[in-house]
């Protein structure tokens, strides 16, 4: 089922998520849910509280398009740096410029409990930190100096390539 | 979290093709950024590039035709499938239509493939293998299109407006909209401040351009096999400028000199400045003003590139009066802003704009042209120019100019390839082989 995915100014989004300790039927059918919401939507990775749900559940789409799902999760190392834009599903049209390390391992429990690790770069690894920020309460606006329109953020792109051309 | 374009990254052309359409039908205009966006993201090769871009620009050119097609072939209205899906059939009917060098079967599996990517029916895909293999047994005997506008996939009201301006005779219709869906070669300018056309085509050959002098324009080449040609170390070099040589021709009416005082008051992105700068061999001034001041950065580069010093830039807005300029100016450049009608060969999604916001044009060209002929001194010039065909947009602006300002007068003028022209021109795709343009050239009373 497509849930509905909450704004920035619903508190649900500002709560620090519980972690989930019984993996059951509702675990699987979040699960579930958050991933064919996440694939309607377009994004790239979506947070349970993102549609209310205050329990540490996420969803991620690396770049073979392959949906990791992570309960539980938390980063046991990272490396690097990038420096990019991000936006967020709960905040449309606005974008930021947010550094974050290049190369980032996470710990997480599959929807049987079993745990396991996966490292990921890039985009990816932008995409891990950002939705395990959303488990404690944080959007990326917070990181950023200011944010951009999706319009704003089209126009310094099509400046930018004609600079190169 | 969203990515910087909210998507995917594509994995192959056709996938970078099907998300830029998609970007298109949703946003319901073409974004110009988006095609070399998608493939600097997907980081796809040159040739790969390429075939992204042809996939694109012919889809759009044949929307209504292949539109037609898949409704004859499918059980279930096109208007009833997601998007991406009707999308990814279009491309494949595109490919197996007009692409010889694509094996049938290719374009099937990889638009069955997009499909699998992009839907969430599990019956999509079967859906599109099913109609584009129809496709492939009954090709010769699918039904003709029923009109011109969906052979050639012009709505309706452009063939009925298009019709109207070339007097009714359908052979010439049909001709032009022929040529607005063929992929014209990319024309060039030589640079006489920087080289010769002989050294030109001379260092493009070694560059491994294969470069075709124009039939009937001096200093003007032809260019095909090239990938982006700014990577060039001669385009570098500022040898050349990408024009097309009906923009050159429109600046040749006017007539720089060097030495002259120029206003070219829509200038961005700058092709007729350059122009008339080379033509003054870089004597005089050109102040070139665009209402939109982000654009200058980009032509000041452009001049810099092309060796060329006396241009001078400032953000102004064609419609307002700037009294320090009043009778300042030999020669004035007005090419308005216009509905484009004439470049639908090199922007194949200008044909599906709306034509009632079109109907507004004359007006603001009729503005913007009083306001500039008032920087013109007594007895200087003034270019009216328009990428269109329309009369409303081009001769009738004129006359209702005229009347309300007789101290101009339209003055006669010879091109290269033209001839003697009286003082107005209308320059058509299908007859000169140049983009559809219009040029007036006006000249003040000395008084």
């Amino acid at each position: 089922m497509i849930r509905e995915i909450i704004r920035k100014g619903d508190p649900a989004l500002n709560k620090k998520c519980h972690p989930v300790t019984r993996f059951d039927g509702k675990l699987a059918r979040l699960l579930d849910d958050l991933k064919e919401t996440l694939i309607d939507s377009g994004g790239a990775g979506l947070a349970a509280p993102q549609v209310g749900i205050l329990r540490r559940v996420v969803v991620v789409l690396n770049e073979a398009e392959e949906i990791y799902e992570l309960v539980n999760p938390t980063i046991v190392s990272s490396s690097g740096e990038q420096t990019g834009f991000e936006g967020c599903l709960s905040l449309p049209g606005r974008w930021g410029v947010v550094t974050r390390p290049m190369t980032v391992r996470v710990r997480a429990q599959d929807r049987a409990g079993n745990w396991f690790e996966v490292e990921e770069q890039g985009l990816t690894a932008r995409c891990f930190c950002h939705e395990l920020d959303h488990l404690d309460g944080h959007l990326f606006d917070e990181l950023c100096d200011r944010t951009y329109t999706t319009e704003e953020l089209e126009q310094m792109e099509q400046e930018q390539a004609e600079e190169q051309a | 979290m969203r990515g910087k374009n909210g998507k995917r990254v594509a994995s192959s052309a056709r996938e970078a093709a099907l998300m830029v359409l998609l970007d298109w039908q949703r946003r319901g205009a073409w974004s110009d950024s988006a095609l070399p966006g998608v493939i600097r993201a997907a980081g796809l090769s040159p040739r790969d590039a390429a075939l992204a871009s042809r996939l694109c620009y012919g889809v759009q050119q044949n929307l209504l035709l292949l539109e037609f097609w898949l409704n004859e072939l499918s059980s279930v209205p096109a208007s009833r499938m997601e998007e991406p899906v009707r999308l990814s059939i279009l491309l494949g009917l595109y490919q197996m239509a007009f692409l010889e060098r694509i094996p049938a079967r290719a374009a099937v599996d990889e638009s069955v493939e997009l499909s699998r990517r992009w839907s969430r029916n599990p019956r999509s895909p079967g859906l599109t293998n099913a109609i584009l293999r129809a496709f492939d047994r009954k090709r010769d005997a699918m039904p003709e299109p029923p009109s011109l506008s969906v052979r050639y996939s012009h709505p309706r009201a452009l063939v009925d407006l298009l019709a109207g301006e070339l007097g009714h005779d359908r052979a010439e219709l049909e001709e032009l909209l022929r040529v607005d869906n063929s992929q014209p070669p990319t024309t060039i300018q030589t640079n006489p401040l920087r080289t010769t056309p002989q050294e030109l085509s001379a260092r493009l050959q070694e560059e491994g351009v294969s470069v075709q002098a124009h039939a009937w324009l001096p200093g003007c080449f032809t260019v095909t096999g090239t990938g982006d040609l700014e990577q060039l170390e001669s385009f570098r070099d500022g040898l050349f400028q990408v024009q097309d040589a009906a923009a050159r021709l429109a600046v040749l009416a006017a007539g720089p000199e060097p030495g002259m005082r120029v206003l070219d008051a829509c200038a961005a992105p700058g092709g007729k400045s350059f122009q008339a700068a080379m033509e003054m061999r870089d004597r005089g001034e050109i102040l070139a003003c665009d209402l939109h001041g982000n654009k200058l950065s980009r032509l000041e580069q452009g001049a810099r590139r092309l060796g060329i010093g006396c241009i001078a830039t400032r953000a102004m807005d064609a419609r307002q009066f700037s009294p320090e300029l009043e009778g300042h100016f030999d020669l004035l450049l007005t090419d308005v802003p216009c509905s484009g009608l004439g470049i639908i060969r090199k922007k194949p999604d200008i044909r599906y704009k709306d034509l009632a916001p079109l109907e507004k044009l004359p007006a603001i060209q009729l503005e913007i042209l009083s306001n500039a002929a008032r920087y013109v001194r007594p007895g200087g010039c003034l270019l009216y120019a328009t990428c269109t065909v329309l009369r409303r947009e081009n001769e009738a602006v004129i006359a209702a100019f005229l009347a309300h300002t007789p101290e101009f007068h339209l003055e006669p003028f010879t091109l290269p390839g033209l001839g003697q022209c009286p003082g107005q021109r209308t320059l058509w795709p299908h007859r000169h082989q140049t983009d559809g343009f219009f040029m007036a050239k006006l000249r003040k009373c000395d008084d």
